[in-house]
């Protein structure tokens, strides 16, 4: 039994996760908050939907059901046999497996950085003059967003770093080498766009992806779900500061410049997975910037709730009938 | 065509493309282990008892050209609930006997588990204490088979051999001797 919830779970996020991606190419929606709200019901297939059906409707689990009604059942593939257990058993451990490696690639570093303490507050108060030199921009792109300007904190390290963090009440995080190495433009653009993050609440965001990662920490299809979900909600903090700012093209040459600050890891045999993560990262960069930069394309179809509402129908539908 | 148009048929064409990739992806392990799509595939006679939670009916008694334990077993869950077990000729690997029981009420095997014979003779028998049809014909392949179906209690079993009728009937008759 537990292992056909698992088996579901992540079934029911694969299915979910295609769908919708499938949905947000053939409608061609850009708008960063909407595709996150799509996204959003993809992640409720496997968290709230599969514990309701399996709860609600358990004759989903009859072997009448599994047998006439299911447009795919996970537990056929067990019939294979795969080194003394069913070949779904072993899907199922390799999925585990690969869910898992996914869920520790994100959460164990930053866990290690916060135990460790590498980054430490400046002893420099708002006095300093990094904080000074920020303290206008921020007052008056907060302003333009609507929101309160939030405390401005410097962190002493080597390495550039400008973000936002605090679920409730929001941090503007900066060091030294970030605001020494940005323009005028770049530095306004990459402000406003950690400030839209402020305003949309995105820390909040992100706490509450970790934990439900952290839930289905086993299952690869949320993992990237809630990937895909951070990607958006960096889309929506570029779209907002491109709005605000008027300069998406600083702050795409701010983003080039502060990634461009990273190394790749050295070519060795222990670092090859690293350096894979690496390439990806920044080619989602690169896609990021060359977003920015392009002239609003044809507008594909606008966004509404009740497309929201046939996607909810769709993921529901089929993943009713997959058991 | 109008936004509205354009949203709706990306929506079915999505949805019609996921199903349908799911049904597929459903039909490969079928397809792979050579068995009928939906039903339910186990190796031991033991593993099938244990996830039907029924006992299956065993003949006490084998022609020897019959090559056993089972190689595979097939249930459909119906209902009635109807495996099927299914035996390789000792000397070939090709399909030698199949043992069809429907578990609960006397049904037809399926043709999932089963695919229908085409008659060319039938004739009444008697299995021990019960009437049975004695059917000869044709499988879909062409060859030549015997099936011999009666009902036992809750149960109907149906034999379909490739072999000669005398070891047909001895071998329903030793289903007599192991049955309730």
């Amino acid at each position: 039994m537990p292992l056909a919830f698992l088996s579901q779970s992540i079934l029911h996020a694969a299915v979910a996760a295609l769908f919708v991606e499938a949905l947000l190419r053939a409608w061609r929606i850009e708008d960063g908050s909407w595709r996150l709200r799509f996204r959003l019901l993809a992640l409720a297939a496997p968290t709230l939907w599969l514990p309701a059906l399996w709860i609600l409707a358990p004759f989903r689990r009859s072997p009448v059901f599994v047998a006439n009604w299911a447009l795919f059942a996970g537990e056929r593939w067990n019939g294979i046999p795969a080194g003394g257990t069913g070949f779904g058993d072993l899907l199922l451990l390799v999925a585990c497996g690969a869910g898992s490696a996914l869920f520790l690639r994100d959460a164990l570093p930053p866990l290690i950085d916060a135990l460790r303490g590498s980054t430490r507050p400046l002893a420099s108060g708002p006095w300093h003059p990094t904080t000074a030199g920020l303290r206008g921009m921020v007052a008056a792109r907060s302003a333009a967003l609507g929101i309160p300007p939030p405390a401005v904190r410097l962190v002493d390290t080597p390495t550039p770093v400008l973000l936002c963090e605090g679920a409730r009440d929001p941090v503007l995080v900066v060091s030294p080498p970030a605001v020494e190495r940005l323009g005028p433009d770049e530095l306004d653009a990459a402000i406003t766009h950690e400030l839209a993050h402020a305003r949309h609440r995105d820390p909040a965001w992100g706490y509450f992806l970790i934990a439900v990662r952290a839930a289905l920490f086993f299952n690869p299809a949320a993992q990237w779900i809630a990937r895909a979900m951070v990607d958006d909600i960096e889309r929506r903090a570029d779209q907002t500061a491109a709005a605000v700012s008027g300069h998406p093209e600083g702050l795409a040459r701010a983003i080039e410049r502060l990634s461009g600050a990273g190394h790749p890891p050295p070519i060795d045999g222990h670092a090859s997975f690293e350096r894979v993560f690496w390439r990806v990262r920044q080619e989602g960069l690169a896609r990021r910037c060359a977003r920015l930069r392009q002239a609003p394309g044809p507008g594909g179809v606008r966004p509404s709730r009740t497309l929201l509402a046939a996607a909810a129908i769709g993921i529901f539908a089929l993943v009713f009938f997959v058991v | 065509m109008s936004n509205r148009t354009n949203a709706v048929l990306s929506w079915l064409l999505v949805t019609a493309g996921m199903a349908a990739a799911l049904k597929v992806a459903d039909r490969v392990p079928a397809l792979l282990l050579r068995a009928p799509h939906g039903a339910r595939v186990y190796r031991t006679v033991a593993a099938a008892e244990r996830a039907t939670g029924s006992r299956l009916w065993l003949p006490a008694a084998l022609p020897p050209s019959v090559d056993w334990p089972p190689f595979r077993i097939d249930a459909w869950p119906g209902p009635p609930l109807s495996v099927a077990l299914r035996a390789n000729q000792r000397s070939a690997p090709r399909e030698h006997l199949v043992i069809v029981q429907s578990i609960g009420a006397p049904a037809p095997p399926p043709a999932l588990l089963l695919e229908p014979l085409q008659p060319l003779l039938v004739t009444d028998v008697t299995v021990g204490p019960h009437r049975a049809m004695l059917t000869r014909g044709l499988e879909p392949g062409g060859r030549l088979v015997y099936d011999l179906a009666w009902d036992a209690g809750t149960r109907r079993l149906t034999l379909r051999y490739a072999g000669p009728v005398e070891e047909l009937l001895r071998l329903a008759a030793s289903f007599e001797r192991e049955g309730p």
